[in-house]
């Protein structure tokens, strides 16, 4: 079995506040292998983006990367020397970011910016450059890329710019693109053209792809796999269809219920109460337990481990971090009670 | 398995002890505690020292600081420093305070008007602020005093017409800002009227640049203040004053340096207090 | 239960100008217009949630806020309860019309306590007696699903989904007839959106108010509405019962927009993305 391209074990990150540290991301481990697409789902709060912007050293003070390893191709990068880490991870990955007009130059024409990489780093000359920027923009579906190329940013749609940003994410060549909730800012028909670019590239060019939204749906769409996190911590993991089926976790259940879904009207939603955790205060028991439907005094006591779980399809990927995951099949029918809801 | 519904909505959201403890900030204590040491010299001169400022004692004069009967020495007409200083800073600091309340708040009405309203009375406004921006503003108060005639009165008129206008851009650069947030456009909504929109809710929002600026701003007055005196248009003597002070000194600079820098000196360390005080609180607001 | 026609819109149009300086005046060149609105008929009924959906720059927001009186219309008529709405409106006319915000960070006073912001609104309004005043404002935080101390802290205490419930309060203070809810959920992180939006379900429900919904959300528009409007550059494009619209939009642009809202994807066979939206 090949290694994965890209492997994080037990990632911490800690924000250094003036009266004392904010754990944002708690002991996060994952993987992705090579053409994979790999999704982190969470809401604001659940330390998604600190964990992405970790691998790529984007952190800057107070915010540090208090421990973890990093693995690329099954190697342990994490200790070597910081200008030839960076070499390595940027080699490696790139990554497109959510707002399109901040992460474009302003004063730099679109087609430079994607020739930059190539023309610098990857020491091609202006004209292959250009050649390559021009390629890219096609294959990101921008129709007359010769004329695009000389444009600025606040000239483009905000899908068209973020074409570009993904363009300048490939000039690099990486083998995997980490995508920080990268149609969020976009219309929802925009949203589903970069979608449909991200899957097209992901299957042509063999793309790994970690995609971190607050969208299941966007979610279920682009990715296999699923790593959903609550309060800096990952609380389940799997294939992205068993997860949706069979969540076997009180929060992803609470969410798939929270969230209104478009084909069918339910008499009413699951709301979840209470508000995500103070990441200053540390933690006893499990972090959802304040706002758990289901739990129960061992939850608050004892903080519960990520394990594996058995589920109907008999995959050997899933993970929860839950007591009573065995239970899970009864939360359905028990919420069922509680709001008259009409869907299964 | 019971389930837990109830679920307390307001867990998690009283403020931490922890942010009400970052009270002071260096430069606001630092700032806070060397003007008022300078206050209240000011205000407990007659305690500090037993010399008339004015009465004028030719035997004993020009004599250096460290002398046994005048600590910081006398001047040309025999006064005693130590208590011109002090005596001094009462009128410099409490004109220096007291002129900067009205451009502060003529200006910040002006401004409000300005930025809420827009079309031609920000239109008018702005014509107006640009005629007097026009002008270095030392000179423009300088005029004024000359033309008014000297007296502390004078210095208030002068420094009114003329300060506003900062105040004015400030606020007005605020409450273009303040009035699209939604809480402004929800006031407008439930139908208040207008004067009570600008006064409770838009004021208290937009007021903090320019108490800040007023810091810098009582600093630039000082200075104006003991500029007027050095040209003889201040306030009239014999009434001490830093100003009056430094020109009296000038022509002994070389030889008595203390009768023009000791005042020089009072006036640095006021500007350094009040610096630091609005340095403190910018901190303060902006962590 | 659904009644007759308590608010309407007719041919309305908001158009702005800008671009151009008073010299610019003088020689006669003409200002950029920007047509937000282009010429929207609307029908709300009492007891009726609607749902006004489109993109950015569909105009949709321009419409709730023109509707509710922030900007006058350029032409057309907009009328409530038969009469015709003027650009002054009376007190009567502007308190029944009210609207819910989109950003819970920027809609509440930052220098007033919860209290503060409500009461004013009760007293100016002389909606109920002096000391009469806390009771209700009591009263309205019940409503909204918070507690009685929630009066005495300032909004930064609060998080998001609190303090768009307290936004809500507040619109109810004044008592209206008609809420229009201009994205109320868009700010809010996902598990709190259902919070919102069954709040805002059961309000509508007990104190039989009508609502317009503006939203971009899909799922969350079929959740809450009636009937739905989508609007697309100014002009609304279909309006039909919100079952009918999902299962057989009419006009191509709201085909469109049904085929590019993500779904779950329940089934492993159910392949993602096959009906590609054209570039």
């Amino acid at each position: 079995m090949t290694a994965p391209v890209l492997e994080i074990r037990d990632l911490s990150v800690e924000v250094v506040l003036p009266h004392g540290l904010l754990h944002a991301v708690r002991g996060v481990s994952l993987t992705v292998a090579p053409g994979e697409s790999v999704a982190i789902v969470g809401e604001s709060g659940s330390g998604k983006s600190l964990t992405l912007r970790a691998l790529l050293g984007l952190l800057s003070r107070p915010v540090r990367a208090s421990s973890g390893t990093i693995l690329i191709d099954g190697v342990d990068i994490t200790d070597l020397p910081s200008k030839q880490l960076h070499r390595k991870l940027t080699d490696t990955m790139s990554m497109i970011f959510q707002d399109p007009l901040a992460a474009l130059n302003p004063l730099m024409r679109v087609g430079d910016q994607i020739a930059e990489v190539p023309l610098r780093r990857l020491g091609k000359s202006r004209a292959q450059a250009k050649v390559i920027a021009l390629d890219l923009m096609t294959k990101t579906g921008l129709n007359d890329p010769e004329q695009i190329y000389g444009v600025y940013p606040h000239q483009l749609s905000g899908g068209m710019r973020q074409r570009i940003g993904i363009a300048i994410a490939l000039s690099a060549q990486p083998r995997l693109i980490l995508a920080d909730e990268p149609t969020t800012a976009l219309d929802v028909t925009t949203q589903a053209q970069v979608l449909n670019v991200l899957r097209d590239l992901q299957r042509d060019e063999y793309l790994g792809l970690l995609l971190v939204s607050h969208d299941l749906a966007v979610v279920s769409e682009t990715c296999s796999r699923l790593y959903v996190m609550y309060g800096g911590k990952v609380v389940e993991s799997g294939p992205v269809v068993d997860l949706i089926n069979e969540p076997k976790h009180p929060y992803t259940f609470a969410l798939l219920r929270s969230v209104p879904d478009p084909d069918h009207r339910v008499t009413k939603l699951i709301a979840i109460e209470g508000e995500p955790p103070d990441m200053a205060q540390p933690l006893t028991g499990c972090c959802f337990a304040p706002r758990c439907p289901f739990v129960t005094e061992k939850c608050r006591e004892q903080e519960p481990p990520l394990g594996l779980v058995a589920n109907a399809a008999g995959d050997a990927g899933r993970r929860s971090a839950c007591w009573h995951v065995n239970e899970a099949q009864e939360w359905a029918a028990i919420v069922s009670e509680q709001m008259g809801d009409a869907r299964p | 398995m019971t389930i837990v519904i109830t679920v307390d909505p307001l867990a998690g959201t009283a403020v931490p002890q922890r942010r009400r403890q970052c009270r002071w900030n260096t430069p606001l204590l630092a700032g806070s505690a060397l003007f008022g040491v300078i206050v209240l010299a000011a205000i407990f001169a007659p305690l500090l020292t037993g010399y008339d400022p004015i009465k004028q004692n030719l035997g004993a004069a020009f004599l250096g600081p460290g002398s046994k009967h005048h600590l910081l020495g006398t001047d040309e007409l025999g006064r005693d420093i130590l208590s011109r200083l002090l005596y001094g800073a009462r009128v410099d600091i409490r004109v220096g305070v007291l002129a900067v309340v009205s451009p502060l708040v003529i200006g910040t009405m002006l401004g409000l008007v300005a930025g809420w309203f827009g079309g031609w009375v920000d239109a008018i406004i702005g014509r107006i602020v640009d005629v007097f921006i026009a002008f270095p503003p030392l000179v423009l108060v300088i005029a004024l005093v000359f033309a008014i005639g000297p007296g502390t009165t004078s210095i208030y008129v002068a420094i009114t017409l003329v300060g506003w206008v900062a105040y004015c851009r400030i606020v007005r650069a605020q409450v273009l800002i303040a009035k699209e947030q939604e809480y402004c456009i929800a006031a407008r909504v439930s139908g208040l009227p207008t004067w009570r929109i600008l006064l409770r809710h838009l004021l208290p929002n937009v007021v903090l640049q320019a108490i800040i600026y007023s810091f810098s701003d009582i600093v630039l007055t000082l200075l104006a203040i003991v500029t007027l005196g050095f040209l003889g248009l201040g306030v009239p003597p014999p009434t001490p004053d830093w100003g009056t002070m430094i020109q009296e000194g000038q022509q002994y600079v070389l030889t008595m340096w203390y009768m023009a820098t000791i005042p020089g000196l009072a006036i640095v360390l006021t500007g350094l207090a009040l610096a630091l005080i609005a340095d403190g609180i910018v901190e303060k607001v902006n962590p | 239960m659904i009644g007759e026609e308590i608010l309407s819109v007719d041919d309305l149009t908001v158009h702005f100008s800008a671009g151009v300086t008073v010299t610019d005046r003088l020689f006669g060149k003409k200002p950029r217009v920007n047509r937000a609105v282009d010429g929207v008929d609307l029908v709300l009924k009492k007891g009726e949630v609607l749902g006004l959906v489109g993109e950015s720059g569909s105009g949709k927001s321009t419409l709730a806020r023109c509707i509710v009186g922030i900007y006058p219309p350029t032409s057309g008529v907009i009328r409530y309860g038969g009469e015709q709405l003027d650009t002054n409106r009376t007190r009567a006319q502007r308190t029944a019309i009210q609207m819910v915000f989109q950003d819970p960070y920027s809609s509440l006073n930052p220098l007033m306590s919860v209290e503060q912001t409500l009461s004013e609104i009760l007293k100016y309004h002389k909606l109920v007696p002096r000391n009469k005043v806390h009771e209700r404002c009591r009263e309205l935080m019940y409503l909204v699903g918070l507690p009685e101390r929630a009066l005495e802290q300032r909004p930064r205490q609060f998080s998001g989904g609190q303090r768009q419930r307290i936004g809500i309060a507040r619109t109810l203070a004044l008592e209206p007839s008609v809420l229009i809810a201009d994205e109320p959920t868009s700010a809010l992180d996902v598990s709190i959106q259902a919070n919102i939006i069954n709040l805002l379900t059961d309000l509508q429900g007990t104190l039989g108010l009508s609502m317009i919904f503006v939203s971009h959300n899909m799922g969350v528009v079929r959740q809450i509405s009636d009937r739905i409007a989508v609007m697309y550059r100014g002009c609304i494009v279909e309006t039909n019962e919100t079952q009918s619209l999902f299962d057989e939009p009419a006009h191509a642009y709201t085909k469109l927009l049904l085929a590019a809202v993500p779904r779950l994807i329940t089934s492993k066979t159910g392949s993602a993305g096959e009906e590609s939206i054209q570039r």
